[in-house]
């Protein structure tokens, strides 16, 4: 008889996989979550650093950071994902040894892509010394680097070793880059931050190699899977294009943007408001990721058991409403908490704003990218969601929604005043959270008929 | 053999799993009818399971055969049959439609005239319903999910569902088959099962007569393989809630299989059957009594007159030595294991006898060497020879009596050729033997019985039969001659080949020439 459910197959038969294919989600967490870090520490070093440099200079550090985790994040998502994909699927074939060779073959192409990119944007298009020009050339090689290994991460089980790896490399860059100004002057900052980095890279590479290393390093394969997966490559560029999209557009198109050097620009107004609110993803996502792992992938699991495990109908389909109900509750929590934070902020807007360095001005927008980033966490568990089930290609639309929707609506708040600020982030959020619902929800509806007639007859 | 389907032949034979490919009783009647027929243009739809899987013809092709085309039953359907189309919704919704009533339908006949009604939807949709839709289609779900709660709601849903999707499989390579079936003025299916269907669905497409012979019964072998079969899910500890015992997947299987035979022999002009044992089966499975015929295998007895003539000058001069004949392969539906039982009692009342068994010992390599054992313990190797395969003409003349112990048999040729050797038989009462050995007609009976019929896996019954013989010359020689007789009456090639060339040539008995509605 034909195979029945090969992804159902593979997930029943080792429990891992579930983690491994959980993994799709964290991958588009952790490279928010690290991002939230370096903002934490930006402005930390902002503060420090007052006295010892310029505010252009300081505002030449903070570009060109900007800029390193914008654009490596777009330039790997799609990588991000698909390695993703090859490392579960290597997991479950029993075949781990090919996931390191993998890891260390996409890492030195995007290491050469990106020293290419970032020679070419820092020292040809931002004129500053040329050791602050390396430099961020380095950190742009290093932090794309950081993003290529975090797929490893999503595997490890060395949770500790992994948080201990951010943490002390955040610290050396914010360490180093202090000492660095102190020592040589405002042009080595830069210098600092790339200390800090390259040691949080070998520390998740020793990770890695202890972990599941190989002497092995190259593994071709993996160029396959970018064909065979193209809907999830096009899925991570869509969604951290769509991530980035608004700041960018504010940087080159705002009549309020300032040009920092030379490519370099900023919006200082929004960059600072959108960063902040950012911040406010964590708590919202931290209690989705913990129904899921614990309510909803129990009963996920279940399903798969009673499918493959000669269940009836009626037990097939009791298990799916667990998994609905579960989700239901999740999402209730998850509106709960999310929904006060959201609303304390909106609510005391004009207290915080000041106390953290930002003008009045800037109150409305907050208020609109805080209520954005409210429906970007609802959006990002509805994808999670979407990938447990396995719909690459409805995720891929969505996120495809979410970049176009921010890129033409923040283009339009642009022109149509300052009061718009925001706008687009927040309705890209709205239609790409909306659509994916409807899409979860339709998907569920037909979980049983997907599941089964999805297999084909010749296994 | 290039295809040339659509020459026009006068008869189409529909073949399943036989001729030309593999060897075995089916195909050489097969070729015996082809060659027998030189007159004739013959041209062959050949249905096997994997293309991958097939051999080379076992059969070198007659000059009259003017086409042969295959379909595999069970090879992967092409990707463009595998993607769901988009169907006229009208046409989607009627086959859908019938294909629900179908499905809950109870009476057979009505089944049946759903069925057509399907087949016309197919036609009319004209390519744009693939076997992807069946698979995809959401209605499609829907009535799955329908069956399964009428027919199985507290069985496994993934075996359901597996099951339900297989049955239809080789009926859609029939039905994609129905480009490739050759014209023909006849079809004759050698078998109901997938054969018959496409038989009937010929017969219906051409508007031509239909002709099923059945040498075995297709439903009662499909009935023991699926009742043997361990791919077909049966949850452990299963309740028989059916008086066949078969769990709801089983059922599916046969049920399906009958109904094929049912569009069979309900399409079919005339149905004709080895024997009449086999023909009262035919009617319990849904074949109308007015269309059957018993037509026994045939064989030129004059083939054997040489043995005949050796054999008669060998038992006038007595040696002693009493010569008992076991011609067939070597396997547990032989039942070899009783037949050297009973050479354990025969040896003790006849002294000078000795049981020759003749045939193939390869084909069950451990049940041979189980007999081999039995013979060694019992201390028969002096009585019991295994002398491999022989040619059969050749050996008939050192025969005295012939025995058979099977389990099962169909019309067992062997009879035949021993009767034309002019040797007395003993069998057990399965298939045809009590018809061949006792007399199908009374006129048949009248000719006196050609030997002795004992009870299925009773060594002592058939020492006894085979002592009777061999220490009674007279009834020896009598029932030689009966056999003799009977062959050359009632089972030549001759008769066979006539009755045949005449269905094939005169479709006068074909009630439905002027009533099927095309």
């Amino acid at each position: 008889m034909a195979g029945i459910g090969f992804e159902l197959r593979k997930i029943l038969a080792k429990p891992g996989y579930l983690n491994t294919l959980r993994a799709y989600g964290y991958a588009a967490l952790i490279s928010s979550g690290p991002w939230v870090l370096s903002i934490v520490s930006l402005a930390l070093l902002g503060i420090v650093c007052r006295g010892m440099a310029s505010d252009n200079q300081m505002e030449l550090v903070f570009a060109a950071v900007t800029y390193v985790y914008a654009l490596s994040l777009i330039l790997t998502g799609p990588i991000q994902m698909v390695l993703t994909r090859y490392a579960a699927d290597q997991y479950f074939s029993h075949r781990t040894a090919k996931i390191f060779p993998a890891i260390i073959t996409a890492l030195a192409c995007t290491s050469a892509l990106s020293a290419i990119i970032g020679l070419i944007l820092f020292v040809g298009f931002v004129p500053a010394p040329l050791l602050f020009q390396l430099s961020a050339a380095c950190l742009f090689m290093l932090v794309t680097s950081i993003w290529v290994m975090t797929v490893a991460l999503t595997a490890s089980k060395n949770y500790h070793g992994v948080l201990l790896s951010f943490l002390s490399g955040y610290a050396i860059s914010f360490l180093a880059s202090w000492a660095f100004t102190l020592w040589l002057g405002p042009s080595a900052t830069m210098l600092g931050m790339v200390t800090g980095h390259f040691v949080l890279l070998l520390l998740l590479l020793r990770i890695t190699f202890k972990e599941i290393g190989e002497m092995e390093v190259r593994n071709l394969e993996i160029f396959g899977y970018f064909k065979k997966y193209s809907s999830l490559a096009l899925c991570g560029l869509f969604y951290n294009l769509g991530i980035w999209i608004d700041k960018i557009l504010f940087w080159f198109i705002s009549p309020d943007r300032k040009q920092v050097s030379g490519i370099l620009y900023s919006s200082p107004d929004y960059d600072q408001v959108v960063y902040l609110s950012f911040l406010t993803i964590v708590p919202g996502m931290a209690v989705f990721l913990l129904t899921l792992e614990t309510n909803f992938a129990t009963h996920y699991e279940q399903f798969v058991q009673r499918v493959l495990g000669k269940g009836t109908f009626d037990q097939i389909t009791e298990a799916k409403e667990g998994m609905v109900t579960a989700l239901r509750a999740g999402f209730t929590q998850l509106i709960k908490i999310q929904g006060c934070v959201t609303l304390l902020l909106i609510i005391f807007a004009d207290r915080i704003l000041p106390a953290v360095g930002l003008g009045a001005v800037q109150g409305g927008s907050f208020q609109i990218t805080i209520l954005g980033v409210f429906l970007l966490v609802l959006f990002l568990s509805q994808m999670t969601i979407l990938f447990y089930l396995g719909k690459l290609q409805t995720a891929m639309v969505c996120c495809f929604l979410f970049a176009l929707v921010n890129g033409t609506v923040t283009a339009w708040s642009i022109s149509s005043g300052e009061q718009w600020y925001g706008i687009g982030f927040l309705v890209a959020s709205a239609a790409a959270a909306t659509l994916a619902a409807i899409k979860v929800n339709r998907h569920l509806e037909l979980l049983e008929y997907d599941t089964f007639t999805s297999q084909s007859i010749h296994g | 053999m290039t295809a040339k389907p659509n020459q026009l032949s006068d008869v189409c034979l529909l073949l399943e799993g036989t001729y030309p490919y593999a060897a075995g009783g089916v195909s050489s009647w097969v070729d015996q009818i082809i060659r027998g027929m030189p007159d004739l243009t013959f041209s062959l739809f050949y249905l096997g399971n994997q293309k991958a899987m097939q051999g080379t013809p076992h059969y070198k092709l007659p000059e009259n055969v003017v086409s042969l085309s295959e379909v595999f039953l069970y090879d992967k359907l092409s990707s463009t049959e595998l993607t769901p189309r988009k169907t006229p919704e009208r046409v989607a919704q009627h086959f859908y439609q019938t294909l629900r009533q179908f499905l809950s339908e109870k009476s057979d006949a009505v089944r049946i005239a759903r069925f057509w009604e399907l087949v016309e939807c197919l036609d009319a949709a004209g390519g744009s319903y693939t076997f992807g839709n069946l698979c995809k289609d959401y209605e499609a779900w829907e009535l799955q999910l329908f069956l399964y709660k009428k027919l199985a709601a507290t069985e496994s849903f993934i075996d359901f569902f597996w099951t339900t999707r297989f049955l239809p499989l080789p009926v859609w390579h029939l039905l994609l088959g129905r480009a490739e079936l050759p014209r023909a003025r006849v079809y004759h299916s050698v078998t109901t099962g997938y054969a018959g269907l496409i038989g009937a669905i010929a017969a219906r497409k051409f508007n031509a007569p239909y002709v099923i012979t059945e040498h075995g019964i297709y439903n009662n072998e499909r009935l023991a393989e699926i009742s043997r079969a361990g791919w077909i899910y049966e949850a452990e500890n299963t309740v028989f809630r059916y008086s066949e015992g078969l769990s709801v997947f089983k059922r599916l299987w046969v049920e399906f299989f009958f109904f094929l035979s049912r569009v069979a022999y309900s399409s079919a002009d005339l149905v004709f059957a080895l024997y009449q044992g086999n023909a009262a089966l035919q009617i319990d499975y849904g074949a109308e009594p007015k269309k059957m015929e018993v037509l026994p295998n045939g064989i030129d007895p004059n083939n054997f007159d040489e043995a005949l003539q050796k054999r008669s000058e060998r038992l006038k001069t007595r040696s002693g030595k009493h010569y008992v004949g076991f011609i067939g392969r070597v396997v547990t539906i032989k039942d070899v294991k009783t037949l050297i039982r009973s050479a354990r009692i025969l040896i003790q009342n006849v002294p000078g006898a000795v049981i020759q068994i003749i045939g193939p010992t390869d084909e069950d390599p451990e049940y041979y060497e189980e007999c081999r054992t039995m013979v060694s313990e019992f201390g028969l190797q002096e009585v019991v020879l295994f002398l491999g395969s022989q040619n059969v003409v050749k050996v008939m003349d050192q025969i005295d009596v012939m025995i058979l112990t099977s389990l099962s048999e169909g019309l067992p040729l062997v009879i035949l050729e021993a009767f034309s050797a002019g040797i007395p038989v003993v069998a057990t009462d399965v298939g045809a033997c009590r018809e061949l050995i006792q007399g199908r007609t009374p006129e048949d009976q009248a000719l006196g019985p050609a030997g002795i019929i004992t009870r299925v896996g009773s060594p002592s019954e058939t020492a006894a039969a085979l002592e009777k013989l061999i220490i009674n010359p007279s009834l020896l020689r009598d029932m030689g001659a009966a056999g003799r007789q009977r062959a050359e009456r009632y089972y030549t090639q001759k008769a066979l080949l006539a009755r045949y060339h005449q269905v094939y040539t005169d479709h006068s008995w074909s009630p439905m020439q002027s009533q099927r509605s095309p």
